[in-house]
């Protein structure tokens, strides 16, 4: 019975109730399939990379080598900018127990590490926070005396000190806008730390480490650990040389404070034949080691009297024009500078000679306009030489218009006026056709006034290489200030050769333009540029900043000195710009040529440059003083004769028992030796009187009056129109009888 | 015991249980001596065994922790010495730093100036001497061989020109 029950039970067909319920069982079985089947394809396949990167993230730690950025290094494997460890300091506010330990982390760590008191505490009462930086980029001896401190008050459970870098520049402001600096994160902000950041960062290193579930390390048997070294970054070789870079900044910076240069002041010294960049000085300045201090007393004064976002605003303003790197990034109006181009056009298309003829009258009518010569009252009659000596305006705008709108082009273009010179630094200006005339603008009015340089702007790096072409035979070169490359270990991955972009004028014109220029400084507008034995040649500007002027009704100017020595054998270009100088005379021949002048006299001799004197400069060179204390007068008297040197003798003994100037010292020619003879008469003195203002007459026989001597600097061969500007003592100082007083001259010639 | 009492074919009381038979066997004592004597060094051995492999694991895990100490003694020498070393090269470029500041040439030219009082040097202070636009240079005369060097050199144009003739 039961066995036929349960036949009949195992027969029975399905109902088609349990068919629809196994459908649907598998329908869901099917579509679940389908989806976890989907899913998982668009993991494994599609998403593959992605899932494969999470996976390593959640199996893998990986921590971050930082590289060691490069070293700068000047011309002399000078350091100029390198970086080292630091220690940053981070607080973890949550684990502060109580009050008075708060207290006691503001009150000792303000005075520690040199932080703001009530910010610290303020950092203290964030209990939430475990990372609360401290102070950032501390070194060794305040890192040592914070561990200290933290040991002894027990609060290692507060206090992180994690490693950081530091960019140190040991020379300070040298060179710091070409330079530039880097941000709190290592990179390369401005000047050539952006340029060449690539270069000189580096490529960060990683150390990669399997961890657990829980994040902590393996067993050691399953550890894994892979380390791939940091790449350190390469150094860079500057073609700057640090000790002609200081005495260009010293001179500028001195010459901007005189003349009271409300838009700072640029100076650069390129190698003329390679293009080098030997100096390039900007004031005022910044120290990289602090970039966001104002420096510029003036402007913090008046940032001091804002408040609010208006003050934020003046301090992004001032921090960002004083990282200007003003001589590739600043456009100014060349004034009579350019005339040397013009000349240069003249000469080589052969439509003037140097014996060509002019008749300035005081200014010229162009097109119904009158334009003024400098000299208003006219330079009468001159020759092609004398015109770019005297600096004469007509004469300029007749060789313009002679030399015509399409050949004045074409050497505006060869010059490189036109275009970026392509040096390899950050924030060249870029060049467009709104700052100069281009060939169909140059209607005969505007070709008159940009033969003598005005109503056209060009960089100071644009304006000293079209001065090095003049200079070298004719050849524009490309200028750079990275001369080598080296990776970590020294070795030179890079070597930069100098470029020749092309041949604007021939070599004869340039040897012919290149006396002129230095007969200029021998005799000529340019002659507060003279430096005995080095035959400087060169060309001042004063050019009117007349877009500015028109809109702000001012009448301020630039002042400039572009220039080259030795003449005869070109090698080292100088350019100098005082932007807007406030004093009441602002020719560049009267501020910008001195400044030329004490900088290349220094920078020349340090160059190996040899100095090669006429026989007028040597009769006229100074004297070293003789030695002749303990001497009897009579032979004292016979050596000092024999020098070309006068004496005078104070008392009534025969022995010589002190004499002035001492021996060695540096005596005018036919200067007075005072010899002094009695023990009782040894303390003469006299006053030193005021020579400024005066000329060199005038000068000396103060001098003599006073019983002084006087040494003169910064006098050509003729001086009678030169007037004293400083003095190294003191007008009313006492000093002993026959002291050499070092007087400075300048000319005053009102030549633009 | 089961009594058959029934009729069935199978008398099952013979395979009930049955007590064992005691069969008192005579002890063989020297037998019970040696297996005593073997048991007891074989226990010996097996516990000397027990003791050396515990020994041995006890010795390879004392290495494997020494071993494993001195390694993290080891990794935090290196660490600390990296760090030292970071510390040091970090503390040479801090110091040479200071020492570029305090010797650059701004820095020498102010001090020679304004506390040692010196000058630089003026083109008076140098001596120039005049020299001759070429350089020239007098040879000694061989006086004593130059008759011999002449007839070598007579000869041998002699011979090379006779070679010459006869070619």
């Amino acid at each position: 019975m039961a066995k036929k029950a349960g036949t009949k039970a195992t027969t029975k067909a399905p109902t088609r109730q349990m068919w629809k319920r196994s459908m649907a069982v598998l329908a869901i079985l099917v579509i679940c399939w389908v989806g976890v089947t989907g899913k998982l394809s668009v993991i494994q396949i599609a998403e593959a990379d992605f899932w494969r990167e999470k996976a390593v993230e959640q199996q893998m730690s990986d921590s971050i080598i930082s590289p060691k950025r490069g070293t700068i290094y000047d011309a002399k494997m000078t350091v100029l900018a390198q970086s080292a460890t630091v220690w940053t300091v981070i607080m973890s506010p949550n684990n502060i127990k109580d009050e008075e330990t708060r207290v006691k982390i503001a009150d000792d760590l303000s005075k520690l590490l040199d932080v703001d008191r009530d910010k610290l505490y303020q950092k203290t009462l964030k209990t939430k926070s475990q990372y609360e930086i401290v102070k950032a980029k501390i070194e060794y001896p305040l890192r040592n005396a914070l561990s200290q401190w933290i040991q002894e008050n027990k609060l290692v459970g507060v206090f992180r000190i994690i490693e950081d870098y530091k960019r140190y520049y040991p020379l300070n402001n040298l060179a710091s806008a070409v330079l530039g600096f880097t941000g709190t994160d290592n990179n390369g902000l401005y000047g050539l730390e952006a340029y060449y950041e690539k270069t000189l960062a580096g490529k960060p290193g990683r150390i990669v480490t399997a961890k657990n579930g829980w994040g902590d390390d393996l067993d050691i048997e399953l550890r894994f650990e892979k380390t791939i070294g940091a790449q350190d970054g390469n150094s860079l070789v500057l073609t700057i040389d640090s000790a002609v870079q200081y005495y260009a900044e010293k001179y500028l910076e001195i010459a901007v404070k005189e003349t009271g240069c409300t838009n700072r002041g640029a100076v650069i010294v390129m190698d003329v034949n390679t293009g080098a960049i030997i100096a390039m000085a900007t004031k005022g300045d910044f120290d990289p080691n602090d970039p966001m201090t104002i420096t510029n007393p003036d402007t913090l004064a008046k940032i001091a009297l804002l408040s609010g976002d208006e003050k934020s605003a003046a301090l992004k303003k001032a921090r960002e024009e004083q990282w200007v790197n003003k001589p590739i990034s600043d456009y100014y109006d060349p004034g009579s500078v350019f005339k040397t181009f013009t000349a240069s056009m003249a000469l080589e298309e052969g439509l003037f000679t140097e014996s060509s003829h002019f008749y300035c009258r005081g200014g010229l009518k162009v097109n119904d306009r009158y334009i003024k010569c400098h000299k208003t009252t006219g330079h009468g009659s001159l020759d092609f030489a004398g015109a770019l000596s005297q600096s004469c305006n007509p004469a300029f705008m007749e060789i313009g218009q002679k030399i015509g709108a399409s050949l004045f082009f074409k050497y505006f273009v060869g010059f490189g006026f036109t275009e970026r010179t392509g040096i390899d630094m950050l924030s060249e200006s870029k060049v467009t056709d709104v700052l100069y005339f281009s060939e169909k603008q140059l209607n005969i009015l505007n070709l008159s006034v940009a033969s003598f340089g005005q109503n056209f702007k060009v960089t100071p790096i644009q304006m000293i290489t079209a001065m090095a072409a003049v200079a070298n035979g004719g050849k524009l070169m490309k200028p750079y200030v990275v001369q080598q490359i080296l990776d970590s270990n020294g070795n030179v991955i890079s070597n930069t050769e100098p470029v020749v972009k092309r041949q604007v004028i021939s070599e004869n014109t340039s040897k012919r333009i290149s006396k002129m220029l230095a007969d200029s400084v021998n005799g000529g507008g340019a002659k507060n540029a003279y430096i005995p034995g080095y035959r400087m040649a060169g060309k001042t500007g004063t050019s009117e900043k007349t877009d500015k002027n028109v809109a702000n009704k001012t009448k301020d100017v630039v002042a400039s000195f572009a220039g080259f020595a030795p003449a005869d054998n070109p090698k080292y270009a100088i350019l100098v710009m005082l932007d807007e100088p406030q004093t009441a005379i602002r020719y560049g021949g009267t501020i910008a040529a001195p400044v030329a002048q004490k900088i290349m006299s220094e920078a020349l001799p340090y160059l190996g440059v040899e100095p090669a004197y006429t026989e007028e400069e040597k009769a006229a060179m100074d004297r070293t003083t003789p030695d002749v204390t303990g001497k009897k007068v009579s032979v004292a008297q016979n050596m000092l004769a024999n020098s070309n040197l006068k004496y005078q003798v104070v008392g009534n003994g025969d022995t010589v028992l002190k004499q002035v100037p001492e021996k060695g010292e540096t005596i005018p020619k036919n200067g007075t030796v005072v010899l002094y003879t009695e023990e009782g008469k040894l303390s003469q003195t006299t006053i030193v009187p005021d020579f400024r203002g005066k000329t060199m007459n005038q000068a000396n026989i103060a001098a003599a009056n006073a019983k002084l001597n006087l040494q003169i600097s910064g006098l050509g061969i003729n001086s009678s129109d030169a007037k004293a500007e400083s003095q190294s003592i003191e007008p009313g100082k006492e000093v002993p009888l026959g002291t050499v007083v070092k007087v400075s001259f300048v000319y005053h010639d009102q030549i633009e | 015991m089961a009594v058959n009492r029934g009729t069935e074919a199978y008398d099952l009381s013979l395979f009930e249980a049955r007590p064992a038979k005691v069969v008192s066997l005579k002890a063989n004592k020297k037998l019970e001596k040696e297996q005593q004597r073997r048991r007891a060094i074989q226990s010996f051995l097996n516990t000397l065994a027990t003791i050396c492999v515990a020994a041995l694991v006890l010795v390879v895990v004392g290495m494997l922790i020494v071993s494993r100490v001195k390694m993290v003694e080891l990794d935090d020498q290196i660490n600390d010495l990296q760090k030292r070393i970071t510390i040091l090269q970090s503390e040479k470029i801090r110091l040479s730093d200071e020492l570029s500041s305090k010797t650059s040439i701004k820095s020498v030219e102010e001090y020679a100036h304004n506390v040692l009082g010196m000058q630089k040097i003026e083109s008076s202070q140098i001596q120039y001497i005049e020299s001759e636009n070429s350089d020239k240079a007098e040879v000694a005369e061989d006086k004593n061989s130059s008759f011999l060097k002449a007839l070598g050199s007579a000869i041998e144009k002699f011979f090379t020109q006779l070679a010459y003739l006869f070619e």
